[in-house]
């Protein structure tokens, strides 16, 4: 960086001094400028054709009733208000999302947090159990549903055959209104430990040494290390975490189309899945769009907060 | 300003990139009939008629057989066959047509060919089979034809008619000393209650062992193929013949439904929901199945004798048999129309049906009493056929499954009532109850 700026500076001279010079830079500049964009062109076009492109058609679908093989209406904000007030499943979808998300965040952290501190020790072996936790990040989410679907099974399931060992009849998991929704928790908890565990040992890592034998100096308990010394110095991960956490799990859908299908009943439906469900299974494209807005709004506004609240708890940014 | 601008043009260009697209959209239905003047030249050229089929790799290999032969008879014509999950058909089929990248000929079924027939994209051949005797259009079955005729007009030619069976395992009745279904149908005394008694008999939880289940291999959510034709029986019915109101909430619909929930939790003789215990693990002595099963079940079954009988009799002694329609349908926006003409008439012409005979029951009586079925295979026996195939094809003995334009919504939204029973979180009662507020909207 330093000797970047120093060439800069240089040049900067020799332009002052010859006007040649900095006519001929100029020039270089502006071919650059063309490189730099023949560069980002391949992402630039790719974003706009598969992603900006979409987002656009979205929004003008969700002012009309396109059901893919009929003619299409414009209908306003009728979706829209459709959505608010006369569909009983997109409030069960929205609670159903916060449910999900409310249960899912904290629980995460805080396996992970937990997890990173007890595998940050250097001991024999642990790298076996880092790789242990880590593999399900890389398995399909697909795959790992369907093989959690058998072990939830009502009748063959594995749990429910152990239960069966100690005389007890297990509940039906994934058929139970209450007991669904936990079940998908609780998979998409094991699934997705792994790449949480990794940014807070990097960042459990970074805490410089000094302090932690300061506070020892000064007696502090293992809990008060922690509390007043680790944990505000990772708070910057904690905040990353929370936020890619929170967006993962408003958006979560593989696992619950594999497990539940959405239900029993509705109990499982959530915005990804409710939207895939109304514009692929009910063709009713409009209105399902309307809902992905709504859904991008809700986020962009839980994101936003998150955003502005962090000065008062995230400390030690860069 | 400058970034303004960029944005200003971003933003036209996206939204002529949308426009284009929806412009390209409403031309697809009034692209204007080509077929016919094509004709002339349709022997000449070579063609590769594209077509979409459901069902699995074995589907797709006899399919693809017979294309074979049919190219030796029409050299120029190659035939294309895509296979397409049956959960995803409809909508892959409608997103196809929608991208203009829609087979020249697609099969349908019952369930699907009213919105397609509705949204016009399919093609009449009314005349095309009609007029010609080499087709012979009387040998078909023509209730076959119902679900796809509007008028005069006729958007496709069945070429299958499978009544609803019930598959059975011999050797478990032969255990517990069991007269089996086929043996009580022939003493004229197949009925609900003998059904359930077998069921008891055999049923053994602590082992896995479930005496019937309705459930077929279209699983928990295909709910028609599970509970249709034991409504029926009952006398009850899911919605009017002239589909404007469901009519499930009545005290026989209340019956077949209690009946299906006391099979499962009270009794214990059904498989709890979500449970997928197959019949080829042979603990299950009674399955409902479409007839297509078999070919599953022929090749997975060694360990134990099976066999197929009819559905048992409720109170309603004549109450027709569900059964599943499927045939060939060309597309209205089709290129090749004549040539995926020549391959729908093969499918469903003699010969074509003669060779898918080991997989549907075909919807040509003359194929039918033909004995394709059964020969060259030791299950299911020829008096099994007779009873629980051939018999219900009789005219009046059988009868598809409901639908309607809005089936999608309809079909989502009873899934997700029906789950209340199956959770056991609402009573028979309610659960109509609920049926009857929630769906007469949708059937508008």
């Amino acid at each position: 960086m330093e000797r970047v700026t120093q060439y800069e500076n240089s040049l900067t001279v020799q332009v002052m001094t010859s006007k040649g010079i900095a006519k001929r830079k100029s020039k270089l500049t502006q071919r650059e400028k063309w490189y730099g964009f023949l560069f980002i062109s391949p992402m630039v076009i790719g974003y706009v054709l598969f992603l900006l492109g979409p987002i656009i058609a979205a929004l003008t679908m969700s002012f009309t009733n396109w059901s893919l093989i009929k003619e299409r209406e414009f209908i306003g904000f009728a979706n829209y208000k459709r959505a608010f007030f006369e569909d009983p499943v997109f409030w069960d979808t929205v609670w159903n999302s916060f449910y999900f998300t409310i249960v899912f965040v904290p629980l995460n952290i805080i396996v992970t947090l937990g997890l990173a501190l007890l595998l940050k020790e250097k001991i024999r072996g642990i790298n076996f159990f880092r790789t242990a936790i880590f593999t399900p990040v890389v398995t399909s989410v697909v795959v790992w549903a369907v093989v959690w679907k058998y072990i939830f099974q009502t009748d063959n399931g594995l749990i429910n055959s152990i239960l069966k060992l100690f005389g007890i009849t297990g509940p039906a998991w994934l058929y139970d209104l209450s007991l669904a929704m936990p079940v998908i928790i609780f998979v998409t908890l094991l699934k997705g430990l792994g790449i949480n565990m990794v940014i807070f040992l990097a960042a459990l890592n970074e805490v410089p040494q000094m302090y932690y034998e300061a506070a020892q100096i000064d007696g502090a308990s293992r809990w008060k290390v922690f509390r007043n010394v680790t944990l505000p110095l990772i708070t910057p991960s904690v905040f990353l975490v929370v936020i890619i956490t929170m967006i993962g799990s408003l958006k979560v859908f593989g696992q619950i189309y594999v497990l539940t299908g959405g239900g029993p009943g509705t109990s499982t439906y959530v915005f990804v899945y409710y939207i895939y469900s109304l514009a692929f299974k009910e063709y009713e494209f409009g209105y399902a769009s309307a809902i992905a807005y709504i859904m991008f709004i809700i986020i962009l506004i839980l994101t936003m907060i998150q955003w502005n609240v962090r000065r008062k708890w995230v400390h030690h940014e860069q | 300003m400058k970034k303004i601008m960029s944005t200003a043009l971003l933003v036209s260009l996206t939204m002529a990139l949308i426009v284009g697209c929806s412009g390209a959209k409403t031309s697809v239905t009034q692209q204007p009939d080509s077929g016919g003047k094509k004709e002339a030249q349709a022997a000449k050229k070579d063609v590769t008629v594209k077509l979409t089929i459901w069902g699995n790799e074995n589907y797709k290999k006899q399919v693809e057989d017979a294309a074979k032969d049919f190219n030796v008879k029409y050299p120029n014509i190659k035939v294309d066959v895509m296979l397409i999950p049956i959960t995803d058909y409809p909508q892959k089929l409608s997103i196809m047509i929608a991208s203009k990248t829609a087979p020249d000929l697609a099969w349908m079924n019952y369930r699907i060919a009213p919105q397609f027939i509705e949204a016009n994209q399919l093609a009449d051949v009314a005349a095309d089979l009609k007029k010609d005797p080499e087709y012979n259009f009387a040998d078909q079955s023509q209730a076959g034809f119902v679900p796809l005729t509007r008028g005069d007009k006729i958007y496709g030619a069945p070429f299958l008619n499978m009544p609803k069976v019930l598959f059975f395992n011999k050797t478990l009745f032969k255990e517990k000393g069991l007269k089996n279904p086929l043996e009580l149908y022939k003493e004229g005394n197949w009925t609900y209650e003998e059904f359930l008694k077998a069921a008891k008999a055999i049923s053994d939880p602590s082992k896995g062992i479930y005496g019937a289940n309705l459930v077929t291999a279209n699983g928990w959510k295909a709910w028609p193929d599970t509970l249709i034709d034991t409504i029926w029986a009952y006398g009850g019915d899911f919605i009017s013949a002239d589909g404007k109101k469901l009519v499930m909430n009545t005290p026989e619909g209340e019956k077949a439904l209690q009946l299906f929930s006391d099979m499962m939790f009270k009794d214990q003789i059904h498989p709890k929901p979500g449970d997928q215990t197959t019949f080829e693990s042979g603990k299950i002595g009674m399955n409902r199945h479409n007839y297509g099963y078999v070919d599953v079940i022929r090749k997975n079954v060694t360990n134990f004798e099976w066999d197929v009988a009819p559905m048992p009799k409720g109170p309603v002694k004549d109450a027709p048999v569900a059964d599943g329609l499927a045939g060939y349908s060309i597309l209205q926006d089709s290129k090749h129309k004549e040539e995926a003409l020549l391959f729908l008439k093969y499918m469903t012409g003699n010969e074509g049906m003669k060779k898918m005979a080991s997989l549907f029951v075909p919807n040509r009586m003359s194929v039918l009493e033909s004995g394709a079925l059964t020969d060259g295979f030791n299950a299911p026996s020829k008096e099994g056929i007779k009873a629980a195939v051939i018999g219900p094809l009789s005219p009046g003995g059988s009868k598809t499954a409901p639908s309607h334009n809005n089936w999608q919504q309809i079909d989502v939204k009873t899934q997700t009532i029906l789950d209340m029973l199956y959770t056991k979180s609402a009573s028979v009662k309610d659960v109509l109850n609920k049926m009857e507020t929630e769906i007469n909207p949708l059937l508008k």
